[in-house]
Order: C-alpha cells, then structure tokens, then sequence
C-alpha cells in the first residue's frame, strides 16, 4: 500500500456525496444571503430552522469525526520510524480509537436527531489537512487548528443541549470535548519536542496550523460574536494548551474573515444587481 | 484448637517427586510462620526461555505489533464501509498498545537495546507481512480483512499463548502479565474481524477470494515459521532454562 | 397552470426550479388532502434561500390559501440548486393541510402564523405531518419528533404529547393550546426572534 493518500481517494459508500468548494462560491445566492437578517447565528431553539440548522451540523461534524479517524490512521502509516517517532505513532493510534469512538457518538446522536448518513454533502478539506507530508505540519494543522475548531464546535453543542433541555446532546458533547482537549495537547506536545532544534519547521508549522484555522473563520463560522454560529471556546482552549495570545489572534482573526466576507457579498451584490438590470 | 495429627501416607510409587511433595499440600500450621507459597500456588522456577530467548521474541512481537496497527490505521481512509472503518480504528490502538507495552518489556530484560532488538523473526516473516500489508482499493476489503483475521492475528494468539505456557511463570512474571492483556485483545479483535469477514462474504466468489487470500498468506507464513520465527510454537531444539 | 394557483417568482431566476412543475404538485397536493376546489392558492418561494434555512408557513387571507416557503425546503441537499420533487410534495402536503384547517372552525380561533409560538406551530405541524404520512408519503418521524421536543421538552410528558398530536385524526386549536400547556411550552417565554423572521427581506 503506498504511502501519502490524497483526499480524491478516501474511501467511501454510496451514501456518501462530495461537496465541491465551487458549488458554494459561485453560488449566486451567496451574496443574497449575506445581505439578510436570518437571525442570530447562535445556535438556540428560538433561532430561525433551529432544527435543521443543528442536524447540518451534526451531520457535518460526523463527517468531519470521520476524516479525523482516517487522518490518524495515515499518520500511522505514512512516515517511518525516522521521520516520526515512535511514541507519536502511538499517540496517533490512540487518536484513532478516540475519533472512531466520536463517529460512533455523532452516528447515535444524528440517529437521536433525525438525521440520516449522508443527507448532506461532505467536503473533505478536513482531511486535506491531513495529507501533508511533513508530520509536524500535519500534527499542527490537524491537532491545533481542527482538534482545536473540533472544541469550539462540540462546545457550542454542548451549550445548546443545555439551552434546549436536550440532555443526551449535552452528556456526548462533554464526554467528546474531554478526548479533543487531549488531542490538541499533543498535537502541542510534539510540535514543541520535534521543532525543539528547529525554529524555522516550527514556524513552517504554525503558518500552516494559522492557514488551516482561517479555512474555518471563513465567513465568519467562528468567533465570539453572535454572528458567529461556532463560538470561541477559550476555557476549554486554556485547559488545551492555548495561549491567551494564540486565542487573541484567533478572534481578531475570525473577526478580519467576517468583515472580508461581508464586503464580498456586498460586492457580488452590488455586480449580480447590475447584471440583471 | 487442637490440630488434627498429620497421617503420614506413602506415596505410590508412580507418583514423581513434585506430585508426591506432600510438605506444601497441607494448609499452614498457624502456630509456625506461614510457608512462603501457599498450597494453591503450584508455580514452578524452571521455564523453556532464557532471558536473551524472551528479549528476542519479546523484540519480535513489538516489531510485528507496530508493523499491524500501522497497516490498520492507514487501511481505515480505504475501505468505504463505515462499520469497518470504526473497527480497524479501535484495534488500530489495541496493537499499538501491545507495542508499547513490549516496548517497555524490553529494556527491563536486562537492559536489552529495544532499538536492536525491534526486528522481525527472519525475510520471510518481512514477505509475510509485507504480503498482508499490500491491499490497497477499496475493493480489497475482503483481502485486508482475511489476512489480518485469519492469518496474522490467530498467529499472534499461537504464539503468545505458547509463550505464556512455556516460560517460567516466576523469572518471568512480567511477560506473563502483558501477554494476558494483549492475548485478550487478541481474541476479541479476531472475533470482531472473522464477524465483519463473515458478514462480507455473502457470494462463492467472494469466499473463493477469502480461502485464496488467506492461502497465499498461510504458505508465506509457513516459510518464515512464525511471529518469532522457526520455534514460535515449541517446534524442537530449545534451549533449556535453568532455574 | 391552473388559474387558481399561482407561484412567485416566475421565473425563478436565481436556482433552476420549474414554476410549472411545482404549480402540478400543488395540484396534487391540494387533491390528496382534499382542499377545497374553489380556494385561490398562492405560494411564494424564497428563492434566496439555502439549506439548512428551512422554513415554511401557511395562513388564510380573504378567503385565499397564502403560502410561503423557503427554497431550501425543496432543494435536494445531496445536489445543491437541484428541486427534490418528492420533498416538495411531502412539504406542499403539509402545509395544504394547516390551509384546509385554518379553513375550518376547528381552527377558527387560531393567530396567523406570524402570530403562533413555536410550541404552537410545531404541535399544529405534527398534527399535519401525521396525516401527510397516513396518506402514503414519506415522512421521518425521528426528525419530526426532534423538533417537538426542542420546543417541547425531552420529557416523557412531550413525547407522549407528540405521539398524540400524530396520530390524531382531527384536532382543534383549543386542542393545540392545551398540548401546549401540558408540556409546558406555553410557560416558555417569548421568543426573542419573530417567527417569520426568514420570510422578511
């Protein structure tokens, strides 16, 4: 079996469809949309289809839980005992049972929700992530940046579950929030011991982990404000090893990607209007 | 309380020395201190392996358990069926965790390099598992299955299960231990995997293609005799412990 | 077309929906659940909107069906910007129901649809999913009963109420009210965001 698998050839059944990033660019109701007063993006049961908006989501972290799995195996698989340590590869293959664990969490949870495997699309740019081939980078943009979006998101359910009296959506949340907060500490564990002689991969790392982390600001899924429907979560983010700083950046961050966003739409409003005049 | 008087009954002459060692089969006299071993603890000194004989098959474990939970992380992005995925991503961590566990076996083997002594039995047993590793398209899942199922895990379960019995219970306690762990990994792993196998198999073609598989497999194994090579099962010529 | 019916916007300009095809499942819908013949329909689809922003409401205005709908809700969320025929009727079905019953003294006394809580709506929308299932279409019940209960409550007492708004063959808006009462969605608050929030642009 060769080494380095490319996100085209993740395996899958039939039930399963790939999104493409295009579909949604050059969607001209894109623009319209932004535009529009749909409601806070705070995930809430008075919020407009709260319903609909929560199976989306779980559907899409299960998705996202699975890429998780396959991206830990590979790393398994992909480097020799020179390129990454042995002890990583375990930390790896725990990763493994951890994610197979939360796809089995999400699956019972879509199940609890009504929702079915693939009813809706899967983008695999999570797995992307994963398919660098230098395992520093791979750690730092799957462990820090996803692992590190995963505790924002599962936090954010888990508040929901609270707010929606759901008990079985708020009990599997903190159970899986507990496993992502070790994910992301060893994503920071190795970054720091492999890169301890070598400021400039470490740097390399980071970069690549603060591309990764703007992929999800996109449009402003995340941050701190009521627009964002994925909240910052720092608390959970301080137990997992971020600093203050990093959390800072990250907001300021989400921030930058939600005003580039807003002025697009207006854009592409302003030109789809001026089309159909 | 009075004592019972011990009877003194000659042992029939059949009997061996150990079996007629009536000393340790009569519960402790509390007015003595207490015998060291207790009558239900039959433990022996003498086993098959010396420590160099543990540290090398111990090495060959860990190298083969890597080798596994290698193949079975990566496996899991190439197989599209869900239950599948899930489970070779459960026993991803099991076999990592044997490795880690002879890993740390090794150095206390009188500080026996576990670099050096990582490496598998012999090339044969490196065609072998190159053999099992080799599956790649999705289509393969029958194939990545039957080899670790059907071949390579109730090789593990051989050979550990040998190990355990043959060692000496006492010298070598601390193997004993971890082979019991990871034995009971072993066996629910096989089930699970000889489950989704069977479960796969649902044409003659594709059993066909299982007893073939596994065919290929079992003749590549025979040439390298084993996890731990020629001796993984107490074939003969092994070098005899001394207590 | 028929004249009774008529479709905003026509044409759809910014996903590749059919107004003819949609205006035959209206006509289909409205004979399943036995909708008066002599009512004018009007629907508005938002065509601005995408999935997950889902949405749908149905109220009686001088006599006349007046529908509104969000496109997500007939958009096949495996191939986006496509129409999902069967998830438009099933849609379409249940919202002719709540039509026909505002029609109906049964629901003489109910608000606008603007004017519901989403205790309210979500019971009265359970009441017309069950009866769009007993007509043979296809419905998820695990998904519906999920919306119950986010407005309901995951309590026995809600999932019980859910079993009966389903099952009912005929309900009245006094009904729908003590549902609400008994699972005690009409202690909530309220809401914080219209209800028709996504139908204003």
């Amino acid at each position: 079996m060769k080494k380095m698998l490319q996100e085209s050839e993740l395996a899958r059944d039939s039930r399963f469809v790939r999104s493409k990033i295009e579909d949604r660019i050059f969607d001209p109701r894109g623009p319209k949309i932004a535009q529009r007063n749909t409601g806070p993006a705070k995930m809430a049961t008075d919020r407009p289809a709260a319903a609909e908006r929560s199976r989306s989501l779980m559907h899409g972290i299960f998705v996202g839980e699975v890429q998780a799995l396959e991206g830990a195996g590979r790393t398994c698989f992909d480097f020799d005992d020179t390129e990454a340590p042995f002890q990583l590869k375990l930390d790896m293959a725990r990763q493994c049972w951890d994610e197979a664990r939360h796809c089995e969490i999400s699956l019972k949870l879509g199940d609890h929700m009504g929702t079915e495997i693939g009813e809706y699309t899967e983008s695999t740019f999570l797995f992307a992530a994963a398919c660098n081939p230098d395992p520093v980078l791979r750690l730092c943009g799957v462990n820090r940046a996803l692992e590190g979006l995963a505790i924002d998101v599962f936090s954010t359910m888990k508040e929901f579950g609270n707010e929606s009296g759901d008990p079985v959506l708020e009990f599997c949340e903190d159970w899986m929030l507990a496993d992502e907060v070790t994910h992301v500490k060893m994503g920071s564990d190795w970054l720091r011991r492999l890169t301890e002689k070598d400021p400039e991969r470490r740097e390399r790392a980071l970069e690549f982990q603060r591309t990764v982390d703007s992929i999800f600001n996109l449009g402003g899924f995340r941050g701190e404000d009521e627009e964002n429907p994925i909240q910052l979560a720092r608390r959970f983010r301080e137990l997992a090893g971020f600093t203050d700083e990093e959390n800072d950046s990250l907001a300021a961050l989400a921030r930058q990607s939600m005003e580039e966003a807003r002025q697009m739409a207006e854009a592409a409003s302003v030109a789809l209007d001026a089309q159909s005049a | 309380m009075a004592h019972p008087e011990r009877v003194e009954v000659p042992a029939p002459d059949y009997l061996t020395e150990r079996s007629s060692n009536r000393e340790n089969a009569y519960v402790t006299d509390s007015s003595k201190p207490r015998a060291p071993f207790a009558p239900w603890d039959r433990r022996e000194l003498p086993g098959l392996f010396s420590v160099e004989e543990t540290a090398r098959r111990v090495g060959n474990y860990k190298w083969a358990e890597m080798r596994l939970f290698e193949v079975l992380g990566g496996w899991v992005a190439t197989v599209p069926e869900l239950d599948v995925k899930m489970v070779l991503g459960r026993h991803t961590y099991h076999h990592a965790w044997h490795s880690e566990l002879w890993h740390k076996r090794l150095p206390e083997l009188r500080e026996m390099n576990p670099d050096r002594l990582t490496k598998p039995a012999n090339d044969a047993f490196v065609t072998f598992m190159d053999a099992v590793r080799e599956p790649e398209a999705p289509e393969h899942t029958i194939e990545k299955l039957v080899g670790v199922y059907r071949v390579l895990i109730p090789r593990f379960i051989a050979a550990y299960t040998f190990h355990k019995n043959a060692t000496s219970t006492i010298t070598d306690a601390p193997t004993i231990r971890s082979l019991n762990f990871a034995l009971q990994d072993e066996f629910e792993d096989w089930r699970d995997g000889e489950m989704l196998i069977q479960s796969l198999l649902d044409t003659p073609e594709k059993v066909e293609r299982a007893s073939r598989r596994q065919q290929e497999l079992e003749v590549l194994c025979l040439a390298s005799g084993g996890i731990a090579g020629p001796g993984s099962l107490g074939e003969p010529v092994q070098e005899v412990a001394v207590a | 077309m028929s004249g009774r019916i008529t479709i905003t916007p026509d044409p759809f300009t910014l996903i590749d929906y059919d107004v003819g095809e949609i205006a035959g499942i209206i006509e289909d819908a409205a004979a399943l659940v036995g909708f008066p013949t002599d009512v004018e329909i009007s629907l508005e689809v938002d065509e601005e909107l995408f999935p997950p922003l889902t949405g749908h409401m149905a109220d009686v205005v001088d006599g006349r069906a007046v529908l509104w709908i969000s496109g997500a809700n007939f958009e096949d969320t495996r191939r986006p910007r496509h129409f999902e025929p069967q998830q438009a009727r099933t849609d379409l079905v249940e919202m002719l129901f709540r039509a026909k019953d505002r029609l109906s003294e049964d629901f003489a006394d109910a608000p606008c649809d603007r004017e519901l809580s989403r205790g309210e709506r979500i019971a009265w929308d359970i009441y017309a999913i069950g009866r769009t299932e007993r007509l043979g279409l296809p419905v998820r019940r695990p998904r519906e009963r999920y919306d119950f209960r986010l407005q309901h409550g995951f309590t026995d007492v809600a999932d019980a109420a859910f079993e009966r708004c389903w099952d009912a063959e005929r309900m009245t808006w006094a009904g729908i009210g003590e549902i609400c009462k008994e699972t005690g969605a009409a202690n909530r608050g309220p809401s914080k965001v219209p209800v028709d929030l996504l139908r204003n642009k």
